[in-house]
């Protein structure tokens, strides 16, 4: 068995909202993600993933759990030691409008990590490490001296992924990098980004809500609802055969593109909406919605458990249906 | 004669298709601040507003030395004569050239104005830069002290510092009125720089700065500030003439500069004397130039606002 890249045990984040009010967007979830591959989060707005993803590279502060990164627990380090670890991590932002800074031309904005680290001996050397890694996007270098604003959204998006390059980092979380661009362009992001990883090796956690373009890029996909892990598998074992009722749900509101197929397709309609992820009752967190739930769900929170090799869902009724 | 509407394919030739060139960007490369003064530029009022500012900054010094009249020189047999060729803007009650009063007392409220506006703008930023940056109780704290300072009305806090301040016998000098603008006035800034740092501190340009590694004061100087500046600056364009509005209240509330000296606003309140003898033109012309400032800087202030935001470039 190869090693995890990454290990993540049991991270929990709350936010305080209020008094006694505790806003628990992630609950004690645990995956690993292995070298080289892609490990793709979703589930609907609000369930948590992008503060999963946030968390695991430290922008927020955990309130509990362990992400081990080369036999460390980085949020165990000193402020220090994970300025070292953090050139490892990188994020790709889900908005390419706002997380390009609109004072800064395109050099400074790619150059950002380079000056941060103090990587650069002299501006030639950092212009040319600029140009490298626009070229490997797939921009050039009369685009350095632009502003932001000069740029389409997939030329932004691309923009973003040639800062997050900078640092050679080993793993990056993609945090919905393609919802907000159009389709076509959608599929040349993602093609970028699969290109780049196997010509530099990346690991990438790719957050999204689009469950097609999940498939297509992720060798392995975790489902989450209100903070919790629902399932876990390979990518075409769990898209064809879901464990999970909510995956089932999930996978049943995928269009075919195919109008026979799609006419005589039956959906699984959820009722309601996602429960407030505040002061979350005990149980399962699907239970209000699920049409398989019975007693036990109420009151127990089912244990996440290997039911194939591989493939991992937290359901007390999975056998049964 | 008929078009040749017969499209025969030997009109045709087939176009390269061209994909090396697709992400080519043709417009020339601007700077941000040109940028700004092109679109600044662009703006027919603006400018006016701009040469008027720049016009009335001039005469407020010149002005004073061309007609040969000093300020406070009385000749009391040429008392409330007309505008004309003795005197351009006509002589005051004392027999003193209104023409030389009006740019002396515009040198002053431009001065009280722009020093009431700079220091609004020094506290205001600090003030509001420490709450945005600060722990949230920090922030709460700072943010009801101000809205306490500000719910005090300045008019009573003039009244207050003049008769504390002042001199016996004297008006209200230049430094009270700018404390008493100042005490208050650079409440707003505080809340809009607060406002500016709280919402650019949550944004994905900074959160990508942090998940690079940069430390806070990086993220300030190189994300924070410089998005900070074009509001900052809007709004100390348009604190001048609200300072030079106060300031003029005040002077025609006769709680201004002490005479000989004078502002927009005690002309106005001497020239109301003569309103009622049939001398209209001593309120008139102090009146107009308070209002041609007012304008000017709030025609300018509105195109900066216009010409800072870079998603309005075309």
């Amino acid at each position: 068995m190869q090693e995890p890249l990454i290990s993540v045990k049991n991270l929990k984040k709350y936010f305080e909202v209020g008094k006694g009010a505790m806003l628990k967007a992630v609950d004690g979830i645990s995956f690993d993600i292995y070298p080289g591959e892609t490990f793709g989060l979703v589930g609907e707005s609000g369930c948590g993933k992008s503060t999963a993803g946030r968390t695991i590279i430290r922008l927020y502060d955990p309130t509990d759990g362990e992400v081990i990164f080369n036999g460390k627990n980085i949020f165990a380090l000193s402020r220090h030691d994970m300025a070292e670890v953090r050139r490892n991590f990188q994020m790709i932002f889900q908005d390419p409008y706002a997380s390009l800074n609109p004072r800064m031309t395109v050099l400074d904005i790619v150059a950002e990590p380079l000056d941060i680290h103090k990587i650069c001996k002299n501006s030639k050397e950092r212009k040319e490490r600029v140009i490298e890694l626009l070229q490997l996007v797939g921009l050039n270098d009369e685009h350095a001296m632009r502003f932001p604003h000069e740029f389409s959204g997939g030329q932004r998006q691309r923009i973003g992924i040639a800062r997050a390059l900078a640092l050679n980092p080993k793993f990056i979380v993609c945090d919905e990098p393609i919802s907000a661009l159009d389709v076509s362009i959608q599929a040349q992001v993602v093609n970028l980004l699969k290109d780049l990883q196997s010509k530099l090796g990346l690991t990438y956690m790719f957050i999204a809500h689009d469950l097609s373009m999940v498939r297509y890029i992720s060798d392995r996909v975790g489902v989450m609802y209100l903070g919790h892990m629902m399932e876990l598998g390979e990518s075409e074992k769990l898209y064809d055969d879901p464990l999970h009722p909510y995956t089932k749900a999930l996978l049943s509101a995928i269009p075919i593109p195919e109008p026979e197929v799609q006419r005589s397709k039956k959906r699984i309609v959820l009722e309601g909406d996602v429960p407030s992820p505040i002061n979350p009752k005990d149980g399962c967190r699907f239970v209000d919605r699920c049409a398989y739930a019975i007693d036990r769900c109420r009151v127990e929170t089912p244990e996440f458990i290997e039911h194939k090799p591989g493939h991992y869902a937290a359901c007390h009724r999975i056998g049964e249906i | 004669m008929k078009a040749d509407t017969n499209l025969r394919p030997e009109l045709f030739e087939r176009a390269e298709k061209d994909n090396k060139n697709a992400d080519k960007i043709k417009r020339p490369t601007i700077k941000y601040w040109p940028d700004v003064w092109r679109r600044l530029n662009h703006n027919k009022l603006a400018m006016l507003g701009l040469v008027l500012i720049i016009l009335m900054g001039i005469m407020s010094f010149l002005g004073t030395e061309i007609s040969g009249y000093t300020y406070f020189e009385q000749n009391l047999s040429m008392r409330n004569i007309d505008p004309g060729s003795e005197f351009w803007f006509g002589s005051d009650e004392l027999g003193r050239d209104m023409f030389t009063r009006v740019w002396y007392g515009a040198r002053y409220s431009l001065a009280i104005g722009i020093i009431a506006a700079f220091i609004d703008f020094l506290i205001g930023v600090l003030y509001g830069g420490i709450a945005g940056i600060a722990s949230r109780r920090v922030d709460s704290i700072m943010m009801r002290v101000a809205e306490v300072i500000y719910s005090i009305p300045y008019l009573l806090i003039v009244i207050l510092l003049s008769v504390v301040l002042s001199r016996e016998g004297g008006g209200t000098s230049m430094f009270v009125l700018i404390l008493a603008m100042s005490l208050t006035g650079w409440v707003p800034m505080a809340i809009l720089v607060r406002g500016q740092v709280l919402q650019l501190k949550e944004s994905e340009y900074s959160l990508a700065s942090e998940s690079l590694g940069a430390t806070k004061g990086w993220i300030l100087k190189k994300h924070i500030f410089p998005n900070t500046l074009g509001p900052i600056l809007v709004n100390v364009t348009l604190t001048i003439p609200r300072a030079i509005f106060a300031e003029a209240t005040l002077g025609f509330l006769g709680l201004g500069l002490q005479a000989p000296k004078s502002s927009l606003g005690t002309l106005a309140n001497d020239g109301l004397a003569g309103l009622a003898v049939g001398n209209a033109y001593q309120i008139i012309i102090p009146a107009i130039l308070i209002s041609l400032i007012m304008f000017s800087f709030n025609v300018l202030g509105d195109g900066l606002r216009d010409a800072l935001d870079p998603r309005l470039r075309k």
